[in-house]
């Protein structure tokens, strides 16, 4: 798995998104994990010391499975806790734009709610006068 | 293995796992595209409705955030299907959680992130399971005009008709 710098991150995330255009199923997993270089054994977890600055690993794949390893597409970067602000704000950009298929804002539900309202009241009113 | 309905419930359970154990949990994005299955009646016949179905309806997507620390095996899950929320829950990712995760302090400007949080969930609220309710209180109110309205003999025809 290759560790990428940034810049080739994001081209390579936004490709991934990109290759599910137009198609009617596919998955993208991003997972986001401190990166500690080995030393997980020794201590697993000690409440006592504060935990040292560490970047962070970011992978990226398509979530195919073993059978299919030669075409998996997988991929990662570290960010420096000092960079986590700027990446995460581009992070977020491209994750927005390449979700497509998430359902956008609704105006129309609004403007349903909206008749809605107006034929209750025009129900009530006609009850009113009965 | 909850699934939170609201995502600071899920922000705030996943933080504190993280305080917990910051060198060992994860937290995975899955974004999976599907194709969007129409609930069709009976009795329309199939060949139609499998041809009309992939042309008009674009595919569905959904965004799963999982908080997962394979030490303690605690999982929390999040999950939308929102893309207005897509930009600000990578953001909180990354101010809070991922802050967290990489043992730096986080930051302390917390207000104003409290805030957009606090406007995004009553947006979420007002589109979403809240908008029936809103819609009963406005015919509630739209009810009382009415009566209003008509008048004192009005009101009581009606409460005649409630007794009823």
């Amino acid at each position: 798995m290759a560790v990428l710098s940034q810049d080739e991150f994001f081209v390579k995330l936004t490709e991934l998104f990109r290759s599910h255009d137009g198609k009617d199923h596919g998955e993208v997993f991003l997972t986001q994990k401190r990166f500690t270089a080995g030393d997980t054994t020794t201590s697993p977890c000690d409440p006592a010391e504060p935990p040292k600055p560490a970047p962070i690993l970011i992978r990226a794949t398509d979530g195919q499975s073993k059978d299919d390893r030669a075409s998996k597409i997988k991929f990662s970067t570290l960010v420096q806790p000092d960079d986590l602000d700027s990446f995460y704000a581009r992070y977020a950009e491209v994750c927005r734009a390449g979700m497509a298929t998430l359902k956008p804002r609704d105006r129309t539900k609004r403007r349903k709610n909206k008749k809605k309202k107006v034929g209750g009241a025009g129900q009530t009113s006609m009850r009113a006068v009965e | 293995m909850p699934t939170y309905a609201k995502s600071e419930d899920w922000l705030l359970q996943s933080s504190l796992l993280l305080e917990a154990r910051p060198e060992t949990t994860r937290i995975t994005t899955r974004y999976t595209i599907r194709p969007h299955i129409r609930r069709t009646k009976k009795s329309s016949p199939p060949p139609s409705s499998s041809s009309d179905a992939p042309s008009t309806n674009p595919p569905r997507g959904h965004l799963e955030l999982k908080t997962y620390d394979p030490v303690s095996g605690a999982c929390l899950k999040y999950r939308t299907v929102k893309l207005a929320e897509v930009g600000r829950l990578m953001q909180l990712l990354g101010n809070r959680l991922a802050r967290t995760q990489a043992g730096v302090p986080v930051r302390e400007d917390g207000e104003a992130g409290e805030d957009v949080v606090m406007a995004d969930a009553a947006g979420e609220a007002g589109s979403g399971v809240a908008t029936p309710v809103g819609g009963g209180g406005e015919k509630g109110v739209a009810d009382k005009a009415a009566g209003g309205g008509g008048g004192g003999g009005g009101g009581k025809g009606r409460k005649k008709k409630g007794k009823r």
